[in-house]
């Protein structure tokens, strides 16, 4: 199915028709172009006394304000990127990053999808109230949670050693378990999402293709994912941001500190009374640049109007 | 498939990830029962790794690391030290949860008491030679502390007294003052800080705000001249509740701080500025160059911090601490102990709880030890080592107050020390809710 | 409709429904009963813990009706803060060619940790002038510097002299500078997932409309936001459960203190500083009920929307 690529859209702030009118619409863009970049840039000004700062020393930092930095001859030092990137266990523990969240977020996405597409399309006794359930689990507090799971992980324990990744095969200290773990924890907002955005899908599409004769699978991978890239993206976006970011459920699931995700090493750049933590401004840029980059990669899935043909109302 | 794409991704990733970490990444403390070398004959001895859950990190990480090398270079296991600030959550989520770490240094001992009451600790018997390692090398005071319904159940590691009024030797010698004594009293201290206010230096830089737990520094304060005016006796009788908080005595330690914080021009900021002031950054301004403020009262780890924030200041002559007037010294300590007696974890604690493998981190900086075997030599500088004077030589030495009793008391009384530096009239009401927190 | 057999669905449920049941709801259950026993979860004390919710007995150690105020706070303003600002970038910023960076600008405050964004705030709200860019910046208009996070009077005493010192409950200035940190934060993610839901709307509509002589805000008003609602809901849902929940943020920049302290890190305190598991239990508890109204209503805008589609 082609999907239209990313071009800058003529259908959205400009439209076909006479000169006067172009010219007119033209103008009417700066102000556009005003509000855009001054918000953005608004919403910029913590990033970047986040990003000067990461370039000073800890007497500079305590002494005067961010904005100093620029005025005065560029006292600038690489000092806290040096601290960050030169810990010890950091390649590795940014290798754990990715081992716990990227099949922990496949999990997520895969499950929220499939059980988005019952509770949109299929129907069966006490669906509503199941959603109900399954999504009002949002607020459950993470902590809360942990307690009980741990029992369960240490109830189920399979002390084997699995050989590439490190890890036992299942329980506490194993890659499996935080997987799992994780997947579930983002299981009521994707299916919340994914219930939406599937639900919003054209009716006479899906039933026209079941009627067809169709069987379900075919409808899920041909038709509601395809249309539904946006949405798979955002959710992407933030499954694999909150795993990334976190460090609670690997302190307590993953007690090996060798199985552990930068999340932790970034902890542990700053001592016990909370002092050096102008680090932290850099171990905060060394650590976004993974889910920087997973945005990135998918905004180019944010592409408009793949309904070509349908209409809606 | 555009999905299949992003899979793709992931997969290839993900692979890559595996392929770096077999091809081993960091040859740091990864794979257990790797053996080590051996500083003088004979093998390694086999034991398990040991799982250590405590709350330092930073320098303070590598400091530990060095401290346990000695023991790593003898065993064939390895120490897997976790370290995080939010410790009592952890500990407290994995002992409930049926996972509990070989070993566990926290900085707060109430925790302590509760596992141990109810059984969750190995007392230092289970191990061999453990327990009367710590009877012969440690003050009386500090075994009391960690025995728990008759029995023993941990030992302290690095200290830190309390009892240390932090000046800028430099300020103090162009306004001709002298650094008060031990036998100084607190109206001393209080004139002294009217001189330096009449010189036109801000006497104090005071800050208490400190995320969850803000207000700590103040009830420092509180306990540290409540001790001095009122006695050890009822400095006790206060943390086994037999004098509530609500007494004449304990009122009047409140109030005499209140003359500190409240009075007109001493603080830096005011209350405000005491209230919103972190108290790491509250140890900069007496030495920063001009001097903002000219004494801090805070705890011996603030050498700590002063010395990061300002390398080229010399202790001793840049910075420097005397007594709290009185002579008696409050302090706190991390207290290190074990779940359960597997040989590593009792191997550990033994070469934790040594006088040597202490002075490893002694003479690193940083660690004051209460182990009597540490001589005071093996302190890097003066400050340091008057520091472990201080705490060893005591004659009357008390655990942090809030910290001995823990739990609900302990958060009352930071909120308390918050509500009380914003407004002073409240101090009836204030001291009546603490007490009523007693449970 | 189509001639399932009645166990289809739930094969499609199944794993979801696991995964949920064990990580989620099992754990819940644990916690209710919990909450109905004492602090080291041994004996029964019935509604005990309920109580003390409600009648706060300690309100030094533990402020529940300041929480359960502060909850009501964060529910409204944090929610009609982020949503409309989500709202109009995703508009904004689609009309765009230079679209994804600007969307990046937004959405790189989630995309930092918790603790990184409040040592950034730490240096916004600094009481210290020199450092503080807030308090740089009032004391150059020529004001006092303020305690931002500290500061339980009114916002308005802030603005004005005239204005009442304290207003009731949770409306203080330290609560609104807390929320604006969740607002910077969360912005991002209404504006993603408003963005993937405006992708979804026909450019052909869009088209028809302007041709048809609509000029943008028409356009935005009449046709954006009426097929933009269900998702403008997924979000201000989520965004008003993130408010119920909130813990990470108020955790880091304030601990709770200085009356600032909403439901999740009562809980916390409770259950992990305090020790008490009851009451703590008893706070997720409530923080469970009051979702359930909440989801009601989202759940009926799906029934709607099943029905109109």
């Amino acid at each position: 199915m082609a999907v239209a690529d990313d071009i800058d859209r003529p259908t959205m702030g400009e439209a076909p028709g006479g000169g006067s009118r172009r010219r007119r619409l033209h103008f009417a863009r700066i102000p556009l172009h005003v509000a855009v970049i001054g918000l953005a840039l608004l919403w910029s000004i913590p990033t970047i006394a986040l990003v000067v700062s990461s370039f000073r020393t800890p007497e500079e930092i305590a002494g005067s304000g961010w904005w100093n930095a620029i005025k005065t001859p560029f006292d600038w030092t690489l000092a806290n990127y040096d601290a960050v990137l030169s810990q010890r266990g950091l390649a590795r523990a940014f290798l754990n990053s990715i081992i716990i969240t990227a099949p922990a977020s496949t999990i997520t996405i895969l499950v929220a999808a499939f059980a988005a597409y019952a509770f949109a399309w299929m129907r069966f006794p006490g669906r509503n109230l199941l959603l109900l359930v399954l999504v009002g689990l949002l607020v459950v507090p993470l902590q809360m949670t942990l307690i009980p799971v741990l029992r369960l992980y240490v109830a189920l324990s399979v002390d084997v050693e699995v050989p590439l990744l490190g890890g036992k095969l299942f329980g506490t200290s194993s890659y499996p378990g935080i997987w799992l773990a994780h997947g579930a924890y983002g299981l009521p907002f994707a299916v919340y999402l994914l219930r939406n955005f599937f639900g919003g899908l054209p009716r006479d599409l899906i039933e026209a293709a079941l009627l067809d004769g169709a069987t379900d699978m075919q409808v899920f991978f041909r038709i509601v994912l395809p249309l539904s890239m946006p949405a798979l993206a955002a959710l992407a976006i933030f499954d694999f941001l909150w795993t990334w970011n976190d460090l609670l459920v690997a302190l307590v699931f993953l007690g090996d500190p060798n199985l552990a995700p930068m999340t932790l090493r970034i902890a542990n750049l700053v001592s016990s009374f909370g002092a050096s933590y102008q680090v932290l401004t850099a171990a905060a840029f060394v650590s976004m640049a993974v889910p920087l980059v997973v945005f990135f990669a998918l905004q180019r899935y944010f592409v408009q109007g793949i309904l070509a043909g349908s209409v809606k109302g | 498939m555009r999905r299949g794409w992003s899979l793709g991704i992931f997969t290839v990733v993900l692979a890559s990830g595996l392929v770096l970490a077999a091809c081993g990444g960091d040859d740091d403390d990864s794979a257990s029962a790797t053996p080590t070398s051996v500083s003088d004959g004979g093998e390694p001895v086999d034991v398990g790794d040991v799982d250590v859950l405590g709350i330092w990190g930073a320098d303070e990480l590598e400091k530990f690391e060095a401290m346990v090398k000695p023991w790593d270079d003898l065993y064939t296991g390895n120490v897997a030290f976790t370290g995080t600030r939010d410790i009592t959550a952890i500990l407290t989520t994995r002992v409930e949860g049926g996972n509990p770490p070989d070993i566990a240094i926290p900085a707060e001992i109430g925790l302590f008491r509760q596992f141990a009451s109810e059984g969750k600790l190995t007392p230092l018997s289970a191990c061999p030679g453990l327990e009367s390692q710590v009877r012969n090398e440690y003050p009386d005071s500090f075994i009391d502390l960690a025995t728990v319904d008759g029995v023993l159940y941990g030992f302290f590691m690095k200290a830190d007294t309390k009892g240390t009024i932090w000046y800028n030797p430099k300020v103090f010698a162009e306004n001709n003052v002298e650094p008060l004594t031990a036998d100084s009293s607190f109206d001393d201290l209080i004139a002294l800080s009217q001189t330096l206010l009449d010189a036109g230096i801000t006497p104090w830089s005071v800050g208490v705000e400190s995320g969850a737990a803000s207000g700590w520094p103040g009830s420092d304060w509180i306990q540290q001249i409540l001790l001095n005016e009122a006695g050890g006796e009822v400095y006790d009788g206060i943390i086994d509740g037999s004098i509530p908080f609500t007494d004449e005595k304990m009122k009047d330690a409140w109030e005499k701080f209140g003359q500190i914080i409240h009075a007109e021009g001493f603080v830096l900021g005011g209350p405000t500025g005491a209230n919103a002031t972190g108290f790491q950054e509250s140890a900069f301004p007496p030495f920063e160059s001009p001097p903002q403020a000219a004494m801090l009262y805070l705890g011996g780890f603030a050498s700590g911090f002063i010395a990061d924030q300002f390398p080229n200041a010399v202790a001793g002559e840049d910075y420097d601490f005397f007594t709290f007037p009185g002579g008696g010294i409050t302090g706190a300590a991390n207290i290190a102990y074990a779940f359960n007696s597997d040989p590593g974890t009792c191997s550990l604690m033994l070469h934790l709880a040594k006088g040597e493998s202490q002075k490893i981190w002694v003479e690193l900086g940083g660690f004051t030890s209460v182990n009597k075997e540490v001589s005071l030599d093996s302190y890097p500088d003066a400050v340091t080592r008057n520091q472990a004077d201080q705490l060893v030589a005591a004659s009357d030495f008390r655990f942090d107050l809030d910290d001995a009793i823990g739990g609900a008391v302990q958060t009352a009384v930071f909120t308390a020390v918050t509500e009380y530096i914003s407004d002073a009239s409240s101090l009836d009401a204030i001291l009546a809710g603490i007490e009523a927190a007693r449970q | 409709m189509v001639g399932r057999r009645w166990w289809v669905p739930w094969l499609w449920l199944a794993p979801a429904l696991i995964l949920v049941g064990v990580f989620l709801l099992y754990p819940s259950i644990d916690t209710f009963r919990r909450s109905l026993l004492d602090a080291r979860s041994q004996d029964f004390v019935g509604l005990d813990n309920y109580r003390f919710i409600i009648e706060n007995p300690q309100p030094l150690v533990s402020d529940t009706h300041v929480a359960l105020w502060n909850n009501f706070l964060w529910l409204f303003v944090f929610t009609a803060l982020t949503v409309p600002f989500g709202l109009v970038l995703a508009v904004l910023t689609g009309r765009v060619r230079y679209e994804a960076l600007a969307k990046s600008a937004i959405f790189i405050p989630m995309a930092i940790s918790f603790v990184a964004a409040a040592v950034i705030w730490r240096f916004m709200y600094e009481f210290n002038a020199d450092i503080g860019t807030a308090n740089a910046v009032t004391t150059q208009l020529g004001g006092e510097p303020t305690a931002w996070l500290q500061d339980k009077h009114s916002p308005l005493s802030f603005v004005t002299d005239a204005g009442p010192d304290n207003l009731p409950g949770p409306l203080q200035l330290n609560n609104f500078s807390l929320i604006i940190v969740g607002t910077w934060m969360w912005t991002g993610f209404a504006m993603v997932v408003l963005s993937a839901g405006l992708k979804g709307i026909s450019s052909e509509i869009l088209e028809a409309a302007r041709v048809d002589g609509g000029n943008e805000w028409q356009i935005f008003w009449r046709i954006i936001i009426p097929i933009l609602s269900p998702t403008i809901v997924v979000v201000a849902t989520t965004l008003v459960i993130q408010a119920l929940k909130k813990f990470d943020l108020v955790w880091v920049m304030t601990g709770g203190r200085f009356d600032t302290d909403v439901v999740a890190t009562l809980f916390f305190k409770e259950a992990f500083v305090i020790r008490d598991f009851g009451v703590g239990a008893a706070l997720a508890v409530v923080l469970l009920m009051w979702v359930v109204p909440v989801m009601v209503i989202s759940i009926r805008r799906f029934q709607f929307q099943e029905e109109t589609r």
